[in-house]
């Protein structure tokens, strides 16, 4: 355990790999959680699960051309699978009246399939590993990566930060924000990309289990907990950073994979969550 | 080469295991997209993880029935504990959906990093637990998983008039004082019972899929409840032979993701003759 410590000790003054993997796993969990609290008042919380999955071949696919893990590859690959799901589920759901959740359950799992398939025989010749897709390699995220994560984390706080009046109206009562003029359209379409860029990016550094849980629980626990729409914002944005920062070290203590250490403590914040002293305040 | 046949006669534990597996979760998926609920077996699916690799770390052992053992309490605990959120208030049902599966799936990843520490992790096949892999089902854990299958599929044809009324109007169902929440507990105990039984052939990341896809594929057909269910379980026992038979002879392709992708072909098939016949859309299985 004290020579655990002592890498971390040495690692913050010399080494990079720490600090780094600590940014990426911070950016892209804040920003995950503040978009995951947009998702959850749409009742869209399971969106970036449905992403996640149907990325996987474009991201197999991205890692085959590129000839190993070229961050604007795996996002275009990832950008095509998502696309190619969301058609595809349009078309089962308005041409042949399927239910949209298993429209979309459809879609993911076929994807899924065949992205598993892609990454297990040819993706063997590209060095992809089904371990790291799962459960992130955040030990090792590429520069462009990490660049695109902090952006994104940026992005997503300023806007949250300004507007997030706005914010709540376009997202808690769309029709009334429509009749005052706001740009609830655009709002929308601009949360589904970041949330598309965001799942795809922390898929890429922390592997499926990290995006799953930097968008799901946080913005969860900030339901229970917070009193207002900005308010959520922030616990959410709190919890996710905490829950990163703290999976991350736990995780180089412990010795075990990142992604599963992150999505671990952000379930037990969210447990926190639970307890019975919030709801007497709700 | 040999053929399909040779093939399936040497795998023959792992196939038959495969279909019948594929089989009920066919039959009990129909049940879960008319209930809406396409994506429970989903989280129930990922818990299965954790679950393998918690018994794997505290019992040391490898034989399957102490892994599905513990497959089959993680798979309870989660529909145990999602139904337990849904009650809370400031919750959201696909909120709770999306939560559990997280963190199932997240505790699962942890102890599965753990277990690759620990010595024998190779040995003990983990990883077929992940993607599935009929090839390795021997004759005792293949004819277990049939008893159980039977058992289950006879418990659904018993009670299937309570499930069909309660799954199709659940409002009409509970006014005419049907025992409604009877019939959606022991159908997420059934759900459990199937992911658990699933999970050595198909890997619990695929269980959800081929809970969703056969039967998406059959509702296309717009039958009435019960052959849907059946048509479900037919293509479901398809695609467990044919992704034995995949698995068994292209290296490298799991057993899991070989049936999800033959279901893919049924649910292309039964979508064609959806648009040649070109009815107008409707909701399947009625009102929405």
């Amino acid at each position: 355990m004290s020579s655990a410590l002592e890498v971390i000790a040495a690692s913050w003054n010399g080494g990079t790999w720490l600090p780094r993997a600590l940014l990426a796993s911070v950016a892209g969990a804040v920003a995950a959680a503040m978009l995951g609290v947009l998702l959850y008042w749409r009742r869209m919380s399971l969106l970036p699960d449905a992403l996640t999955h149907a990325a996987l071949p474009g991201v197999a696919a991205g890692y085959v051309v590129a000839g190993g893990p070229h961050p604007v590859a795996i996002l275009g690959g990832a950008a095509a699978g998502g696309l190619g799901a969301s058609l595809g589920a349009d078309v089962l759901r308005e041409r042949l009246g399927m239910r949209a959740d298993a429209a979309v359950g459809v879609m993911y799992a076929l994807l899924f399939a065949l992205g598993v398939v892609l990454v297990s025989t040819v993706g063997r010749r590209a060095h992809i590993d089904l371990d790291c897709v799962l459960f992130g390699s955040l030990l090792g995220v590429s520069d462009a990566t990490l660049a695109l994560l902090v952006l994104s984390w940026v992005a997503v706080v300023a806007a949250a930060a300004t507007l997030p009046r706005v914010l709540a109206h376009a997202t808690a009562d769309r029709l009334h924000a429509r009749a005052v003029g706001l740009p609830v359209r655009a709002i929308e379409r601009g949360t589904l990309v970041l949330t598309a860029i965001v799942a795809v990016l922390a898929l890429d550094a922390g592997g499926i289990v990290f995006a799953l849980a930097a968008f799901a629980l946080p913005a969860a626990a900030a339901h229970r907990i917070a009193r207002s729409f900005a308010g959520m914002l922030a616990v959410a944005g709190a919890v996710g950073g905490a829950g990163a920062a703290g999976g991350v070290l736990a995780s180089v203590v412990l010795d075990v994979a990142p992604g599963g250490a992150v999505a671990t403590t952000l379930t037990g914040l969210y447990g926190l969550s639970l307890l019975p002293r919030w709801r007497r305040r709700g | 080469m040999s053929g399909l046949g040779d093939v399936l006669a040497l795998a023959l534990p792992g196939a038959l295991t495969a279909a019948a597996t594929a089989a009920l979760c066919g039959a009990l998926g129909v049940l879960l997209v008319l209930r809406s609920n396409a994506l429970m077996g989903d989280a129930v699916g990922h818990a299965a993880l954790p679950g393998v690799c918690a018994a794997w770390l505290l019992s040391g052992s490898d034989r399957a029935e102490v892994l599905l053992l513990g497959a089959l309490a993680a798979a309870l605990v989660t529909v145990g504990v999602g139904a337990w959120l849904r009650t809370l208030p400031r919750t959201r049902p696909d909120s709770v959906l999306a939560t559990t599966l997280a963190a199932s799936f997240g505790l699962g990843a942890l102890l599965y990093s753990f277990a690759q520490l620990r010595p024998g992790f190779g040995a003990a096949g983990l990883g077929t637990f992940l993607l599935g892999n009929a090839a390795a089902v021997q004759w005792p854990l293949a004819l277990a998983t049939c008893a159980v299958v039977v058992v289950a599929a006879l418990a659904l044809v018993v009670g299937w008039r309570l499930v069909a009324t309660s799954v199709c109007d659940a409002a009409w169902a509970a006014s005419s004082g049907l025992p409604v929440r009877l019939a959606n507990g022991a159908m997420d105990a059934a759900l459990a019972v199937t992911v658990v039984v699933s999970v050595r052939a198909m890997g619990a990341i695929l269980v959800a899929s081929m809970l969703v896809v056969p039967a998406a594929a059959a509702l296309l057909l717009r039958l009435r409840l019960a052959p849907s269910a059946l048509v479900a379980a037919a293509i479901g026992a398809g695609a467990g032979l044919i992704g034995t038979a995949v698995s068994v002879r292209v290296p490298g392709v799991a057993t899991g993701p070989a049936m999800v992708l033959a279901c893919g072909v049924a649910l292309a098939a039964t979508a064609a003759r959806r648009l040649a016949v070109g009815a107008a859309p409707r909701p399947v299985g009625g009102v929405p």
